[in-house]
């Protein structure tokens, strides 16, 4: 890349900063084309009129004076199949997005995510122990909620590992989130280890898919993601001073171990709570955040709601990629967020710093 | 608590409410009946006859068409061998079952032998399509399969065919054990041969342990299965007992290479099996050896065949079907 | 705005530092001075309430720093650090909001401040492509726009051009004149002559002298501190001038 070059990419960085608000409408309206023209992609083919019906049919009191041209399967197939897939794309999406800043801001860490402080070691254990140890003491959804509490119980076996003197330290709090992965990860592979026959059904839940979520379980995850979003976004400007270091952030009137507890067990909260019902899925939150800061700055106040902005728009079209590749085949979405996101991300990060990460 | 925090709050109970309700909605949508899962421990508990099934298992594809269910299949799957010629949708199964395709066939079944994800099976049920779960794993022998035809004949109204399969199979099963004797006794002095079922080399030596239905075969065929006393099931067995147990009879499914049974270092390399060259490939009958239902008592006949180089006579198959059941070439 | 050290002490393993007593009074401008390691920074920050005294107390305003919530404090007192972590992507404005934590936002003083430094046009700049020096004068403004009545500084003028250096001093100066209390740690002994009201120094943890800057800054005092030889220079124009370099 030339100076020439570099210095227009510099001027585009600026002007797109300048709009933040503009963006951030951008990003909403695109994620709601996005929600309705995911409706269309499936092994079945949808036409356009029944599908306008059907939403029709969804929107109380208007359901009366729209037509029902469609059959039954149609509307299983839109209602109980993709809408719930979709909208539990963007929920899952948002939470890994907005975790993954939160966790940036905390750990002063361009490379962590939310899954570094254990939650996916300990989610995957939640899984794997369900599906080895045929625990059915939930019942149907025993899997999803053994991964969320094992998840959870893991984030906070790292908290109190990682406190000294009341104080949680990043380093230290990233390296016994690390060891205590390992640690778990061990435990997982042992109970593979021992019983071979589980090893493809647990691989595709290590692999993230969506195509498992419908209306019951996306209702309280749902809720969950909505509060723990919206707790994190109000402690934007604690995240945006513990981002410059934790005695500056004291000094200028921070709580600082009050905004950290708060922050990662709303992190742990939401996330274990769409890990439970997806799988692992990677790559949102780590980069999410950085493409967000790329486009709108560093501040958390805007980086919080588009990172989930974009995690969701994300999220929906590497699904929509994983079910229409191949028809009738659903690849796991891991494997696509990977291959596709990754050259992405390569390509916006060369084209859109301008060396802002190397100082 | 500051005002702020009070109108997030309020934001937030309005928003469950409304996702509350919008869900509500959508689980009442269908209006339709919850499905059931049945299996043959179940038995059949619904009130009325299946018409619209999708078979994502092969076996049962086959056991239907033999029964005369046949008509009642709106979808079948990519594996489906027999009968062939099938010009069913192929209803993708793997990873996962497409649960488009099965809505969208407005089926009011699906049979299979996978462990799908309970989130999809509950899909399926809240939707009032019944999930027909038929075992392929260990524990399955010839009284299960029978009871599998029982099964599937009542789910579509065609006990007196089922019952009549099951006869055959019980006859056929008993001549073939008899016939199996004879052989033994008049070329190996009553000595059973030690019989080794070598499933696939990917990642081990797949075999099929005790309580699995091609246990079965070499049980009726007089021959001692090496594997069974290790594990149940179909696993992966340690080399060294194969040398140890030194095989007199392998039977290779088409997937594993025969050639690689000579190579050096290979734990069949100066078996008596490789020795004598009693080594048999499955070919046009491969799927008889994978799918548990009444065509393995031609499984056995073949084993017969290849192993004593006899000409095992089976009674005759009780339902006129278009297409023949028996791929060894004989009635 | 009284600061009062009584007493105290502070212990790691290969460091000691202490005991110290001494209180600075509201609206003059303290210097602490001393070789690196001589507990210069720990100082400030036992005064911030950063580190915990093995012993003794420190008051600001009669209230013991260690029972202030960290909101209170940032009322009372703002610290300019010596390192400064580069956060990802924050501008020049994202970093003034930082410090705007206490009183909200105000733009209007936001730009007052950084004018001072003279880097208004600077406000949307991406932080961490700045120069060193420029980054120092940013979160300079940073402190001066968090307004409390104390503030902590160390070593200021690093990384600064002496056209710039005199830029702060001249500040400080405006900011005693306002009432603000600074207490600073700085390297450059002339300037700590020309600015400071007092002057502490350490060696080894070890406070050698405390005091105005008249009778404190003396050829004594600072042979011990920095173990040098120092001279008096008569320049050209007749003024005095302290130094230890002769070369």
């Amino acid at each position: 890349m030339n100076v020439l070059e570099n210095e227009r990419v510099t001027a585009f960085v600026q002007r797109s900063r300048e709009m933040k608000y503009v963006w951030i409408g951008f990003l909403f309206f695109l994620l709601i084309i996005t929600i309705l023209l995911s409706d269309f992609i499936g092994s079945v083919r949808i036409p356009i009129q029944s599908l306008l019906e059907i939403y029709g049919s969804q929107i109380p009191f208007l359901s009366h004076f729209v037509p029902h041209g469609y059959t039954l399967a149609q509307e299983q197939i839109i209602v109980q199949l993709r809408e719930p897939e979709i909208l539990g794309g963007v929920v899952i999406g948002a939470s890994l997005g907005i975790g993954g800043a939160a966790i940036q801001s905390i750990f002063r860490n361009p490379i962590s995510e939310p899954y570094i402080i254990g939650l996916s070691s300990g989610a995957s254990l939640g899984a794997v122990a369900s599906i080895v140890l045929g625990f059915t003491i939930f019942g149907i959804y025993t899997q999803q909620i053994t991964a969320f509490v094992f998840g959870l119980s893991v984030v906070f076996i790292v908290y109190f590992f990682a406190l000294k003197g009341g104080k949680i330290h990043p380093t230290y709090l990233l390296l016994t989130g690390v060891a205590v992965s390992f640690f778990v990860s061990a435990i997982v592979a042992l109970l593979l280890f021992t019983n071979i026959n589980l090893q493809g059904e647990v691989f595709f839940w290590l692999l993230g898919s969506l195509e498992n979520i419908n209306w019951t379980v996306l209702y309280p995850v749902a809720i969950v993601v909505l509060i723990t979003s919206y707790a994190i976004y109000l402690q934007h400007r604690e995240l945006d001073a513990i981002q410059m270091g934790d005695m500056h952030a004291r000094s200028v009137g921070v709580n600082v171990e009050r905004t950290k507890r708060i922050t990662i067990f709303m992190v742990a909260l939401g996330v274990s709570a769409s890990v439970s019902i997806s799988g692992l899925i990677g790559f949102v939150g780590l980069v999410m955040p950085h493409l967000s800061r790329m486009l709108l700055g560093g501040s958390n106040r805007h980086v919080i709601p588009a990172s989930g902005l974009l995690g969701a728009i994300f999220l929906i079209c590497a699904d929509d990629i994983a079910r229409g590749i191949v028809p009738g085949v659903v690849i796991p979405i891991g494997i696509v967020t990977g291959i596709i996101g990754v050259p992405f991300l390569m390509y916006f990060m060369r084209k859109l710093t301008g060396g802002r990460y190397e100082g | 608590m500051n005002n702020h925090l009070k109108i997030v709050i309020a934001v937030v109970v309005v928003l469950a409410v409304v996702v509350g309700g919008f869900v509500i909605y959508h689980e009442d949508a269908t209006g339709k009946a919850k499905g059931e899962i049945i299996t043959i421990t179940t038995g059949d508990n619904l009130p009325y006859k299946l018409t619209r099934i999708v078979s994502l298992d092969p076996a049962a594809t086959a056991t239907l068409y033999a029964i005369g269910a046949y008509k009642y299949l709106v979808g079948g799957n990519s594996y489906d061998f027999y009968p062939p010629n099938e010009n069913l949708p192929n209803v993708t199964d793997y990873p996962s079952m497409d649960l488009e395709q099965v809505f969208n066939l407005s089926a009011d079944a699906v049979i299979s032998f996978s462990n799908y994800s309970r989130a999809q099976v509950s899909q399926l049920l809240n939707n009032g399509i019944n999930y027909v779960f038929l075992s392929a794993d260990a524990g399955v022998n010839f009284s299960v399969i029978e009871k599998q035809n029982t099964l599937l004949g009542e789910l579509t109204g065609t006990v007196p065919n089922a019952t009549l399969i099951n006869q055959w199979m019980n006859v056929s099963l008993s001549a073939l054990h008899a016939d199996a004797t004879s052989y033994d006794q008049s070329e190996y002095n009553s000595t059973p041969l030690r019989g080794f079922y070598y499933l696939s080399s990917y990642g081990g030596y797949w075999t099929a342990g005790n309580d699995t239905f091609v246990n079965s075969y070499f049980q009726y065929a007089d021959i001692i299965n090496i594997a069974a006393p290790y594990d149940s099931g179909f696993y992966t067995i340690n080399p060294e007992n194969i040398v140890n147990e030194s095989p007199q009879v392998v039977i290779l499914d088409d997937s594993v290479n025969a050639s690689s049974l000579n190579a050096s270092g290979s734990p069949f390399e100066s078996s008596p099996a490789v020795m004598n060259g009693k080594v048999y490939t499955t070919t046009t009958n491969e799927n008889m050896f994978s799918e548990p239902n009444f065509r393995d008592i031609f499984a056995i006949q073949w084993i017969l065949f290849m192993v004593y180089g006899q000409n095992p006579a089976l009674p005759n198959f009780p339902i006129n079907l278009t297409y023949n059941p028996n791929p060894n070439g004989v009635s | 705005m009284k600061v009062e050290i009584e007493n105290v002490t502070f212990q790691v393993p290969s460091f000691q530092l202490g005991p110290l007593g001494f209180s600075v009074e509201e609206g003059t401008i303290t210097a602490i001075i001393g070789k690196n390691g001589s507990g210069k920074s720990t100082t400030l920050k036992l005064i911030h309430g950063d580190l915990k005294p093995n012993t003794g107390t420190v008051r600001i305003d009669r209230t013991k720093v260690s029972s202030l919530s960290s909101l209170k404090l940032a009322e009372k007192t703002s610290f300019v650090w010596q390192e400064i972590f580069s956060p990802m992507s924050f501008s020049v404005r994202d970093v003034m909001n930082v410090s705007g934590y206490k009183r909200g936002t105000d733009e209007n003083r936001m730009e007052g401040a950084l004018d001072k430094v003279g880097l208004a046009p600077f406000i949307d700049r991406d932080f961490s492509v700045l120069s060193g020096g420029e980054r120092r004068l940013v979160t300079l403004a940073a402190a001066i726009y968090q307004d409390s009545e104390i503030m902590i500084m160390d070593e200021p003028t690093n990384f600064l051009d002496i056209d710039n250096q005199i830029l702060i001093y001249n500040l400080m100066k405006g900011l005693r004149e306002e009432g603000k209390t600074i207490i600073m740690t700085m390297h450059d002994l002339d300037a700590v002559h020309n600015l400071a009201d007092s002057v502490l120094i350490l060696r080894d943890g070890k406070k050698i002298a405390w005091g105005d800057t008249d009778s404190t800054l003396t050829l004594e005092n600072l042979n011990k501190a920095f173990n040098v030889s120092f001279h008096t220079y008569n320049t050209v124009n007749g003024s005095s001038f302290v130094g230890s370099y002769n070369g």
